[in-house]
Parts: structure tokens; sequence; C-alpha cells
């Protein structure tokens, strides 16, 4: 018995041997900032939140739905990622927030990401201090209406901004130039797409060059 | 729940009572701990990832009874509890906990005296503590393969010590890798030692 077994034992740890094979994930577009440097060259600035600042704590302003809207965002953007690369908690106090989302137009300012969608449109303060290179927390994420409340399809795109918006918070600080994904300037899509998961992957294993101070 | 899975614990869990109520069954039960070869192995921008399996505990609960001179028949249960992390850039992220379920239908006969072999087929259950991650579409059922050693010590007429190592083997194929692009089947070896007793319910002559 023992011997006509062996060679079935034999087979199943030959083939327990395999890996599955991992995705390329080469369709993914440009995340990080290029910075013209004195000397004319180009600075390549790249960030993610390294995982001793995890979980990212969000406070949102308590109208429009920002609050359901930020949450739905922390779900969205934590399933993109395998390995625990990105967690996010909603906090009620916006001195401990890390992101600070607010109702309202965005002040003018040169580092300012904005994106456009239907019913309203966002901006993304990113704080960083363009001598130093350090990013001193919170980010600031502007949510303003470009219809009344109520009009049919503004809920979705509070939804969607904010998303997008958190997206430019957790390290993307470029547009997408597809519009079938949700970092593109003018959001139409709900969800993050197959290149937003990729870019979101790569955005947080490749060495970042901007250092966080909190 | 796929329903192939779901039949086959059917089974298992339908054939045990039955076997118990057979005549002369043999009962044993094992704690233990077992180690698990990387649950994945990643690669994003040039960065190794590996998906890892802390060393877990597990309790054993098997049946058998003869059904040729030198040949039994028996199910057994499997339940192991342990953490599990994604090591990469030189740190380890905790991605919480993960229970696994596993029954099998297993073959055991004579090698020499109080060592015997024992070779099995089955399925184990992968539970996260959370849908996250790999895990983010739930549970997983997959394929198990075990081969093994049990090695006897006469305690009681009706009672013998139990140790058995066992060398397994698993498919694993998490819903969200697929969907992610993930190719092929991921094979999990493990290695399982475990302490125990067995109940013969037949003294020996």
């Amino acid at each position: 018995m023992m011997r006509r077994l062996l060679p079935w034992m034999l087979l199943a740890l030959a083939t327990s041997c395999g890996d599955s094979a991992a995705p390329l994930r080469a369709d993914s577009y440009e995340w990080r900032l290029f910075e013209p440097t004195a000397e004319g060259g180009t600075d390549t600035l790249a960030f993610a939140w390294p995982g001793s600042s995890l979980p990212l704590r969000i406070w949102a302003q308590d109208t429009l739905g920002l609050p359901n809207h930020a949450t739905a965002a922390i779900q969205t953007w934590q399933a993109q990622f395998l390995y625990g690369e990105f967690r996010g908690e909603m906090v009620s106090d916006s001195l401990d927030a890390d992101v600070i989302v607010v109702a309202g137009q965005a002040p003018a300012k040169i580092r300012l990401l904005r994106s456009m969608a239907r019913e309203c449109e966002g901006a993304t303060d990113v704080p960083l201090d363009p001598v130093t290179l350090i990013l001193t927390p919170p980010f600031h994420v502007f949510i303003d209406l470009r219809f009344a409340e109520g009009t049919p399809g503004v809920e979705t795109c509070l939804n969607l901004t904010t998303a997008h918006e958190l997206g430019h918070a957790l390290g993307i600080f470029q547009h997408s130039p597809d519009p079938d994904d949700l970092m593109y300037s003018d959001p139409i899509v709900t969800a993050p797409s197959a290149r937003d998961r990729n870019t979101a992957e790569r955005a947080y294993h490749t060495p970042t060059t901007i250092q966080l101070s909190r | 729940m796929r329903p192939f899975p779901i039949a086959c614990a059917a089974v298992l869990c339908v054939g045990l009572p039955g076997i118990l109520q057979a005549q002369q069954p043999d009962l044993y039960l094992q704690l233990g701990a077992v180690w698990a070869a990387p649950l994945l192995h990643d690669d994003i921008a040039g960065q190794e990832i590996t998906t890892q399996q802390s060393i877990a505990p597990l309790i054993r609960l098997g049946a058998s009874l003869p059904v040729a001179p030198k040949v039994n028949v028996g199910l057994e249960a499997t339940g192991a509890w342990g953490g599990y992390s994604a090591d990469y850039a030189g740190s380890s992220t905790d991605l919480g906990n993960l229970t696994t379920l596993s029954f099998l239908a297993n073959l055991d006969g004579p090698i020499v005296q109080r060592l015997r072999w024992r070779g099995g087929i089955g399925m184990i259950w992968t539970i996260p503590s959370e849908d996250a991650g790999i895990f983010l579409q739930g549970s997983s059922w997959n394929a198990l393969f075990s081969a093994g050693l049990d090695y006897y010590v006469p305690f009681k007429p009706t009672f013998d010590f139990m140790i058995s190592a066992r060398a397994d083997t698993h498919t694993l194929t998490p819903g969200q890798t697929t969907l992610v692009g993930f190719g092929g089947t991921q094979w999990v070896p493990q290695v399982s030692l475990g302490v125990g007793l067995r109940f013969r319910k037949a003294a020996k002559p």
C-alpha cells in the first residue's frame, strides 16, 4: 500500500513548490511631482505615508454629508491595497487630523491639486515646504458644490470627489490622463480603476523623497 | 461559498459520526503547532513582498477504523489559529489573524512496530479575522494533500501516546488575488507536529 501511495505523495510534494505569478502592474500613470531645480535639473518628489504613521487620521466637517463621504473614501482606498499599506480612520477632533475635509472654495494657492467633476469640485492643499521639502500635515481638502444640494448627481459627485481628493492626500500628486480613472482631473467614475490601484500600489512601494514632519 | 467544498465538508461531518458508531474505531486528539510557507509572493515596482503566516497552535481530532489487514481509513479535522503579516522593505505589517479549518480523509498503515504512515486528501478553509487585503473577498476553500508519520507509545490497555509529524500542501487562491491579476495557483506547503492520545475501543491482546 505504501509503495502505491508513495508516487502520489511525491507528486503532491513536487507540485507544492509552485508560486502563483504576480501581476506586472505596468498599466499605471505618473503620480510624482517634478520640480525644476536651481541647477536646471528636475527633482522628483514622491510621498507615501509610512507604516508608522498609520492609520491616517481624517476629520470631516459635519456638512454636505462629508463625514460619510470621507468614511466611504477611506474604505475605497483601503480596498485597493493588498498588504495593509494604507489604513485610515475618522477622528472627532480636527486638531488630531492628518487630513481635514471642509466644505467650501479652496483659497488661491500655488500648490493646490484641483478637480472639477460635473456637479461639484474639489481641491487638496499639499502642505509641502518648497524649500526644505518637508511635508507637515494636515492636508486640507476642500469640497464645494456647483449646484444646489439635493440636485440629482450631487451626492454621487461629493462621494467620488472626496475619494479623488483623498487619493491626493495619500500621495498621488498628479492627475491621470484617462477619464476612466478616479484620479482623472475631472473625475466621472465612482470607483478606482485597475490603473488607479496599480498607481497607488506603486506609490507605496517606491522610495519616497519627501520627509514627513508631525 | 462554492458548492464542492460545502459538499466535502458535509460528507466529512456526516461521515465522522458514522465512523464513531462503527465497531472498534480508533479515536485520537492532538495538540501541536503548524508552520506554513509563505501564502503569497509579490513584486511591486521591484520591491519584494512576502505574506507569511506565523507558527500557529493546532488542535486535531480524528477517527479511523480498519478496512484491510494493514490499512485503516479515517477522517480528521484540524483547527489552527495564528497571525499573518506582510514583509517588505525590511519591515513587517500585521494583517490580523488567520484561522484554518481542515478536513481530511486518510489512509494509514504500519511501517514498523509503533510507527505508521498516513496519507490523506481533503479541504482547508482559510478564514481571515478581517475581510481585507488579499482576503478582501472573504474566506477561501482550497484543496489539501497530506502525508505523515505517526508514532505510538502504549500507555494503558486502551490508550496510546501519539506523536505525529505531517507534511501537507494546499492551494491558495483568494478571490482578490485573482481579481488584481495574479496568475496560476499558489501552493502552500506546511509542516506540523502534534502530540496527543489515541483511544482504542479494543484493548491490545
